[in-house]
Parts: structure tokens; sequence; C-alpha cells
């Protein structure tokens, strides 16, 4: 009995030993997406991977965006100061503030159309693919020039029939002096990016070409260890029932791997290009400050032609802010995956099992007031 | 044989959980990228005209959708899309929207609507804003009635919705500002009190120019103003309501002269300056007790106070360290602290963000004048404008947004009203009738 009792714990002692080594083995091929790769590569490699994504601007209608150039100069304002009453009201005549008045009769904002929201027969159409109705011709909205909003010109378009007006030197001269000067931040606006020199080691597309297969280990050590307990003549003690199981289940577990996904990972050149494809559409121009502080984790799932299944863009998580600033940051990285990825993300189709659910992390930080 | 067995066992089970993890981590999970970097432009929208739902609402559906556009324009923050690139056209308010159509354009945010002028003389003005590319209405659409007078006001709350909605921040369109409107020569100036509409409609001169008048400001609800005249021969405190133009002067001891007030935030209390004797001190007036309380003791000039939001501290001016320096105290008074921390040039006119976080003031430094801003605690000081005269800052409602006066230089210079972002972007000039100066923005009309 003692004997059959050493070769039972001799045999369950190999077969641990066995999946302790298993395990370490198969730690080697998993590749892990995570870890964030440094490594080195040329320069001309860099730029080489980085200039590739950085193509695929926006454009819904492509090239004719360029017969459109400028389109603003709002004209507007002028219409909108009404020739105001400037009619002097001599000594304190009661003004007809008109809009005081108003002012209760305005029902502010009840939703009574809300109803009608809901009953909307609301953008049906499945647009998204649809092509614009009539031609995808021209009249382009260029994208943004970089300059804020040009300071309009100053049409303050002053009443006319104010008497003392004459010396009142206009806007003409003032507004030259006083831009000029002005605000050196504000002059830098738009597309504050910092440098392109980000992840300078990320870029390395490090030979991770790992074998994809599993190392599969024969399992006829299973089979040695069932029978085990019938050797001896005594039947079998209770005890090792529950040791078997448990060993069994720490087999059947190292075994029962999940898939691997199939096709070499992205590359940290491809990871790049994607993350700065979508950037390019990340705009916080109109994000509250406080969206600004939010940071927003966004899940998508990708068709394998590289374009976001824009029905599966969901918030994950945000920090940083509340629910309504989360939202507004949510939203505004939704529009960043949808515009940007509306002619597919460059992403190499054979690692598509790699990339066809992505968490992409919106983090401002970087973009606040400064 | 148990004693053998139990640490077997413990060694499988610590085992496979020892590496359980490790084969866990072979799953594939979802790629995750980091995006830290993004752009900052104005976001593209377009505006069809709003559908007039009978002849006689043809013009002010117009009107009101020229106004929504201007209001969301001058944010800086938007960028219209002109009507002539629109693809689609809207035919009723009720019809479904072609995203496609608008994505083709780049318009990322689509605002239709339409007006009604009732049977009862009443205007009813309808809008739905859509996120174009997540194809769907971003809110629910709103309905505003009131009379065909009111309609700026009602074109004024619906871009406050929109810009609500895409921003998350307060819309600060339907609101008013109160000035001092100048004419005349430089050495002659005629000056009056006024209140127009954030745009500069809607002008109303609620004094004559018999007087000169200075600093007026707004009370928390808009419904009052108070502000500085020289009607009596010196300064005085004045308090006016704004619907009737009824004024009082608020007392004050012989031979003083007061300015510089503004309201507490629960409107019953003015904190302002008092010079007696050649020396300036803060001063409380309770507007319902007429109990008057000095809050500050020292030989130095102390001015420009102002509340912050919660009513507990004054922000204010002084130059007790030789210097024109930022102090804060409590509001009952007590010892200052400053906060301004340059070591050169003047710091003035400082007044509190309505959100509590910042405070604005004037900075004169190398023969230039700014307008910069500052953490309540002295810190992260930015200067946003630079040039010959620039002063008197004055928050919108939403705390992003900074109105000032500027004036040229030389013997025909002339104040006029500009406003500026927090980031120090979008510098404009405010319409005005003619040269303007001390504004003063009114918080969100009730």
């Amino acid at each position: 009995m003692r004997r059959s009792l050493y070769a039972s714990a001799g045999i369950h002692a190999g077969i641990i030993v066995w999946v302790a080594i298993g395990g370490i083995v198969r730690q080697s091929d998993p590749v892990l997406f995570e870890v964030t790769g440094v490594s080195i590569v040329s320069t001309s490699e860099f730029e080489a991977l980085t200039a590739r994504p950085v193509t695929p601007t926006v454009s819904e209608a492509p090239e004719v965006l360029q017969p459109t150039p400028e389109i603003e100069t709002p004209v507007a304002p002028k219409a909108e100061t009404p020739a105001p009453d400037v009619t002097q009201p001599e000594v304190a005549a009661t003004p007809e503030t008109e809009t005081t008045p108003d002012v209760s009769e305005l029902e502010t904002p009840q939703a009574d159309v809300t109803d009608e929201v809901a009953a909307l027969p609301t953008p049906p159409q499945g647009d998204p693919t649809a092509a614009p109705s009539e031609t995808p011709t021209p009249q382009e909205a260029p994208r943004v020039a970089p300059q804020p909003a040009p300071v309009p010109a100053p049409e303050v378009e002053t009443a006319p029939e104010v008497v003392e007006q004459p010396t009142n030197p206009e806007p003409s001269e003032t507004p030259a002096e006083d831009v000029t000067p002005t605000a050196p931040e504000e002059a830098t606006t738009e597309i504050v990016t910092e440098a392109e020199e980000p992840s300078l080691g990320s870029a390395a597309p490090q030979a991770s070409v790992r074998p994809r297969v599993r190392p599969n280990r024969p399992a006829p050590v299973v089979e040695t260890a069932a029978p085990a307990p019938e050797t001896p003549e005594t039947p079998a003690p209770a005890e090792e029932d529950p040791l078997a199981a448990a060993i069994a289940d720490a087999v059947a577990d190292a075994n029962t791997a999940p898939a691997q996904p199939s096709g070499p990972p992205l590359t940290a050149g491809q990871r790049d290009g994607f993350r700065i494809a979508v950037q390019q559409c990340w705009n916080v121009g109109s994000l509250s400050s406080e969206a600004l502080q939010t940071t927003v984790t966004v899940g998508v799932e990708m068709a394998r032609d590289g374009r976001p299944e824009n029905g599966t863009i969901r918030l994950i998580e945000s920090t940083g802010g509340s629910d309504a600033a989360a939202r507004q940051a949510f939203e505004a990285a939704r529009r960043a995956i949808i515009r940007c990825g509306s002619n597919g993300f460059d992403l190499p189709e054979e690692s598509y099992d790699h990339w066809r659910s992505v968490e992409m992390v919106f983090n401002p930080e970087g973009m606040r007031l400064r | 044989m148990t004693r053998f067995l139990i640490p077997v066992a413990v060694l499988a089970l610590l085992i496979a959980g020892l590496f359980a993890p490790a084969v866990a981590q072979t799953s594939p999970g979802p790629l995750r990228i980091e995006i830290t970097e993004g752009v900052i432009e104005p976001l593209p929208f377009a505006a069809p005209t709003f559908i007039a739902e009978n002849a006689a609402a043809s013009d002010v559906a117009q009107d009101i959708t020229r106004v929504i556009s201007a209001d969301l324009r001058g944010t800086g923050l938007f960028r219209e899309i002109p009507a002539s690139a629109h693809i689609s056209t809207i035919t009723s308010f009720d019809s479904p929207v072609q995203y496609a159509d608008w994505k083709a354009i780049n318009a990322q945010a689509l605002i239709t609507g339409s007006v009604e002028q009732t049977a009862n003389d009443q205007l009813v003005v309808r809008f739905r804003l859509f996120d174009v590319f997540a194809d769907e209405p971003l809110g629910e659409g709103l309905q505003f009635v009131g009379s065909p007078e009111s309609w700026r006001r009602m074109a004024h709350n619906v871009a406050d919705q929109v810009y609500e909605r895409i921003t998350g921040e307060t819309g600060y369109f339907d609101t008013r500002v109160a000035f001092i409107s100048e004419s005349g020569p430089k050495n002659a100036r005629l000056k009056r009190l006024a209140v127009m509409d954030y745009d500069g409609a809607n002008v109303q001169y609620l004094t004559d120019s018999r007087a000169i008048v200075l600093a007026p400001r707004f009370s928390p609800n808009g419904d009052r103003v108070i502000y500085t005249s020289y009607e009596s021969g010196f300064p005085r405190v004045y308090l006016m309501d704004v619907a009737t133009v009824q004024r009082r002067p608020l007392d004050a001891l012989p031979d003083t002269m007061s300015f510089a007030p503004r309201f507490s935030p629960d409107g019953n209390r003015v904190v302002y300056s008092e010079s007696s004797g050649g020396n300036t001190d803060i001063y409380i007036l309770d507007l319902n007790t007429g109990q008057r309380t000095r809050l500050t003791q020292a030989p130095s000039i102390e001015t420009a106070p102002s509340f912050s939001p919660d009513g507990s501290q004054i922000v204010f001016e002084s130059d007790r360290s030789g210097r024109q320096q930022i102090y804060v105290m409590p509001a009952s008074g007590g010892e200052a602290r400053r906060v301004s921390q340059g070591t050169t040039g003047r710091y003035g006119t400082p007044v509190w963000s309505p959100r509590g976080d910042l405070i604005a003031f004037t900075f004169q430094n190398a023969g230039r004048f700014h307008i910069g801003v500052m953490r309540t605690d002295g810190s992260e000081e930015r200067l946003l404008t630079a040039s010959f005269l620039d002063e008197g800052p004055t928050w919108a409602p939403n705390g992003r947004v900074i109105m000032f006066t500027r004036e040229t230089a030389g013997t025909d210079g002339a104040p006029a009203l500009y406003s500026v972002d927090i980031s120090g972007r979008n510098l404009q000039r405010v319409a005005t009738p003619g040269m303007a100066s001390d504004p003063s923005w009114s918080p969100r009309l009730p």
C-alpha cells in the first residue's frame, strides 16, 4: 500500500511539473497588445510608416473640395444690428424695453415638441452609405482654415443719424491697431498639435512575428494520471478523487486556452498610423472646458475593410468630468471615428483578428486651454 | 498519507492558479490605442433657412435663421456652411433628414426649424438639432412661443440650445449688456447709460447726456443697474430699475465720493468704494436695511471690489504694497491676501468669474494694457489681449467669454467694446452705435 501511495504521489508530482513547464513554454507565444513595444527604427522607416496613414483625410467628396475655397466672410452682422432705434430718448423717458415684456410670454424651452420628436419619422434612410442625392458635386465646405474666427471686418455700422457721431473715428483704424498685438495664444489658435515626435521609439515594427501555433503538448499524461488509481489492489482512497480532479482541471484549463487571433499583430507603425488617422478628426475646439478635462474610452467594432461599424461605437468609461461632460467628449470622439473612418482606416486585413475590436482612449490633457 | 497528499494538492492548486493568468492573457482582447492630440477648429454646421409655416412668418423666419447663425459663428467655435453649398433642401420641418447629403459637405451639425405666426398674433418657433455623422438627433426638438416683437430673443434661445448641446457650456446669447455710450470730441465726451442685446441690437438709452455716468453693473437677475453718476457734481452711486428707468442715489456721507459699485450674488447688497479725505476704502451697503459697513481700513487706495459667485469673498485692487495689486478678503472684511504674483506692472479691476474658477483683470505694463485671467489663488496667469488701452473686463454668464473696453491712441482715439474667449482666441469687436465703454454683461434673461 505504501508503495502504491508513493507511486501515486510520484505520478501526480510529474503531472504538476508538466503543467508548470507547459505553462511556461506556452507563455512565450502570446503577443500582448497592451504592452507598449519600444524599439528602434530608422527615421526613414518611421516616416514611411507614419506618412502613409496621414493621407486619407476625410473628404466625402474628395478632390472636388478645392473649387470652393473660402466660404466665410460673413456679411450677416450688418443686417442683424438693426438700425438701432438710436432715437435719443430725450430725458429718461421710460424706454419701452420691448424685450422685457416679451420675456414673460416667452415660454422657455418647453419640450412640447418633444413628443413630435419622438414621433418624428426621424432620419430613417440608410444614409451613411447612401450617396448624396444630387451629385456629389462641389460646394464642399473646405476643412476649416487654420485661422480661427477671422475677426470680421469691423462693420459696426454705426447709426447714421447719431448727431455727435462725427468725432468717433470709426472702426477703420481701430481694428488695425488692436488686432496686431493681442493675445499671442490667440494667434496660435487652432491646431495646437504638438510636434510630430510623439512616441519616437514606438514605431518599431518589431519582428514580433512569432510562430502563431501553440506548441500542443501531447495529452497522454492525462491518461496516465487516470489509470494510476487502478494499479493498487486496494480500493482507491477517497482523497484521490479531489486531487485528481484538481489536477485534471488544471490541465484542462491549460489546454483549453482560447483560440489565438490569426494573422500577425499590428506593428507599432501600423498602430501609430491608425492613431494618427483618428486624431486628425478629433476636434476639441468646441468642447467645454470641463469636457476638455474628461478622458473617455470608446469601444468600436471594425469591419474587415477598415471601416468602423458606427452602430457599435459606445462609451466604455470616462474619467475626470461629469456625465454631461463625458457625453460631450464622447460625441466628439464618435464624430472623429466616423468621419475619419468613413473611407476605411489603413489597417492590414491579414491582421483583422487583432483589430476587429478596438478601444480608443481619448485623452485631451494636452489639448486644454493654455 | 494525508499529510503527504494535502501539500501536493495545495501545490497543484497553486501552480494551476499561478499559470491561469498567463493563459488568460493569451485571449485576444480589443486593440487599445490612446489618442492625445487632436485639432482645434470651428465645428462646421448647416442652418437652412427655417421653414415659414405661413406667409406672415416668411420674413421673420429668415431673420431668425440669420441671428441663430450669427450667434454661433460669433463664438468662434462654429463655422457655418453657406446655403450655396447645401445639397439637400429642407422643405418641411418634419421631413426626414438626408444625412448623406449633409455629410457630403462635411456639416457636422444640422439645425432645422420652422416659424409660424398664429392667428392670435403669437410667434411659434420650433427647431431640431442633428448630429449628422451619428445619424441621429442631438437632443429633443423644442418650441418657443412669444410675441412677434420678441423674435430676436427666440432666435437667441435657439442658438443657446444648440451651443449648449454641442459644447456642454451654458449659452450666453439671450443676454444684454449695459454700457456707457459715448459721443463728442475726446476733451468733451458726452456719456449716457445704455443697454443692448449682447450682439449690439436693441440699444436703449437709460440716461441723457447731461451728467457723466460711469461703470454700470447689472444686478444678478438683470432687472436693475447700479452705476456711478456725476449728476450731483461729484461721483455718487445710483441704483436704477431697468424696466421703469426709475433711479435713486444710494445713501452716502456728505463730502464723500462713492464709485465702483457692484452687486452681491444675492442682489441684496452693494459693495463699492468710498473716498473721503484722500483715502479710498471699500464699503458694503445692505440695500434692504441701508446698513453701511466698512470692509477695509488701510491708508492706501482700495477699490474695484467684486464678489465671488458664492458671496463669501471679495476680490479688489489695492496699492498697499506700493504698487497696484489684486487681493482677496472675506466678504465680511478682514485680512486680505495678495493673489497677483507679478513683480512688474500694475493689476486692476479684478472681476470674479461666474464659474468661480478665474479672476479677470486689467494689467498695465511697459506702456501696454492687457486683459488677463488667473486662478483665484493667482496661479496660471494668462494675458489674453494687448493694446494701447484695454480695461474693465466683464464676464459672460457662462464664464467662457470676456467683454472689455479698448481705446485707441491719439487725439481722435475712441473707445469700443471687444470680446475675447478665455483661451485668448476669437477676439472680436462688439457692434455698438458709436463709441462705447464700460460694459457689464447681464445674466441669462429669465
